[in-house]
């Protein structure tokens, strides 16, 4: 399931010439609640103008001589997390939406942010599993590159919550969360996946991606309680080994099934008691 | 005893003085030097110039200091070149400029020769 910009954004989009006043400007800001403004002349987007380039602009000014020029456009089908990436690149407060070469709405931060916190899990602070999804496809269609995924899980974890109670597994689950992410090499999304379980993608050769897992489950072993108890950690990896050609428009399926993999793989790691499986036994054989 | 009525008129009277002088076209001389802050900005500068004096002007943005754009006759770029004048310009013009204000400069070029031939 991607999760797009396109249910929240603002359709009724207020524009502005480039040649009136910043005074008529900021009337028109002041009626329509709106504090950025698309430039369009003749139904060509020439720029944004924005609150900010309000205030630093004389009011006899025209607002082609205070927009800030060259937007950040977007298309709505933008992921959540990239348009958030875009506003923290760029350091701006709001994204212009185009398709098909037309303006079709604005989206501002505060939007960006209120959606993406249904996306974010309250106790530890990582995104939920969907981050997950979205990033593997990305990964994929970044020039069709491999991707793996880990998964985690953590071992007798239900024990925990029963001999200390929840509040405890609670802060186990924080802990393990902090740790995983202060481990991850450039360009890996982790997420929590659900309940004791977490998950991460990453695009890197099996063998980097195995030597992660075995540092993570490791590191997860090192946390230290005060209540005196020690926690480990199973991980199962799935990916990076594909032997015939991908089926195009088939990502959702691929991460599917590999995070599908992942977890079984980490249930036999668990089974067996073995830190790292690595899903080479579960292979998929795709059939064109 | 009879007396005069005196009326005495209380009167306003306004002095209306016009001062007609030509309206030079153009009217910004040679050169405008534009601020950061200034009331107008280089489009504005440009439809004023293309709207005054069409196609005599070419407008030069510049990134330095309170200076914004500048706004160059192009007859003056035809007696010396544009990267030996606008620095000259830029750095007399940087003396006397802040961000909000629009300076209009002349400049007089005198291009002297001097050649030696066999006589």
């Amino acid at each position: 399931m991607l999760n797009n910009i396109k249910g929240i954004m603002n359709r009724n989009v207020q524009i502005i010439s480039p040649w009136v006043s910043i005074a008529t400007a900021v009337e028109i800001m002041k009626q329509s609640r709106a504090s950025g403004l698309p430039v369009v002349e003749e139904g060509s987007l020439k720029g944004i103008l924005t609150s900010r380039d309000v205030r630093e602009a004389h009011p006899n000014r025209l607002v082609a001589d205070a927009m800030t020029h060259n937007p950040v456009a977007v298309t709505p089908q933008i992921s959540l997390w990239h348009a958030k990436e875009l506003l923290e690149e760029h350091q701006i407060e709001r994204l212009i939406v185009i398709e098909d070469g037309r303006l079709v709405g604005i989206i501002t931060a505060t939007q960006i942010y209120a959606e993406l916190g249904k996306h974010i899990d309250p106790l530890t602070g990582l995104p939920r599993a969907e981050y997950l999804y979205q990033k593997a496809i990305e990964l994929l269609l970044q020039n069709n590159q491999e991707i793996i995924i880990i998964f985690i899980d953590m071992n007798d974890f239900g024990n925990i919550d029963k001999d200390f109670g929840h509040v405890v597994g609670d802060q186990v689950l924080r802990q393990v969360g902090d740790e995983l992410q202060k481990c991850l090499p450039d360009n890996c999304f982790l997420c929590r996946y659900a309940g004791d379980e977490f998950a991460l993608v990453l695009s890197a050769p099996q063998k980097d991606a195995i030597d992660l897992a075995y540092l993570l489950v490791s590191r997860i072993a090192q946390l230290e309680f005060e209540q005196d108890f020690s926690i480990s950690a199973s991980a199962g990896v799935a990916g990076g080994r594909r032997f015939n050609q991908r089926l195009q428009r088939e990502e959702n399926s691929t991460v599917s099934d590999l995070i599908n993999m992942a977890s079984l793989a980490s249930t036999r790691a668990k089974r067996e008691k073995c830190q790292v499986i690595v899903a080479e036994g579960l292979q998929l054989i795709e059939v064109s | 005893m009879a007396g005069h009525n005196i009326s005495r008129e209380n009167t306003r009277t306004a002095e209306v003085s016009i001062r007609l002088t030509e309206f030079e076209i153009p009217p910004m001389q040679d050169v405008l030097l534009v601020g950061k802050k200034a009331p107008i900005g280089p489009e504005a500068a440009r439809r004023m110039v293309d709207a005054l004096s069409p196609e005599q002007y070419e407008v030069v943005p510049v990134k330095e200091g309170a200076l914004e754009a500048m706004v160059v006759r192009k007859s003056l770029l035809k007696l010396i070149p544009k990267e030996k004048l606008l620095p000259i310009i830029l750095e007399e013009g940087q003396k006397l400029l802040t961000e909000n204000m629009v300076i209009k400069a002349q400049i007089d070029i005198v291009v002297i020769v001097k050649r030696e031939i066999d006589v």
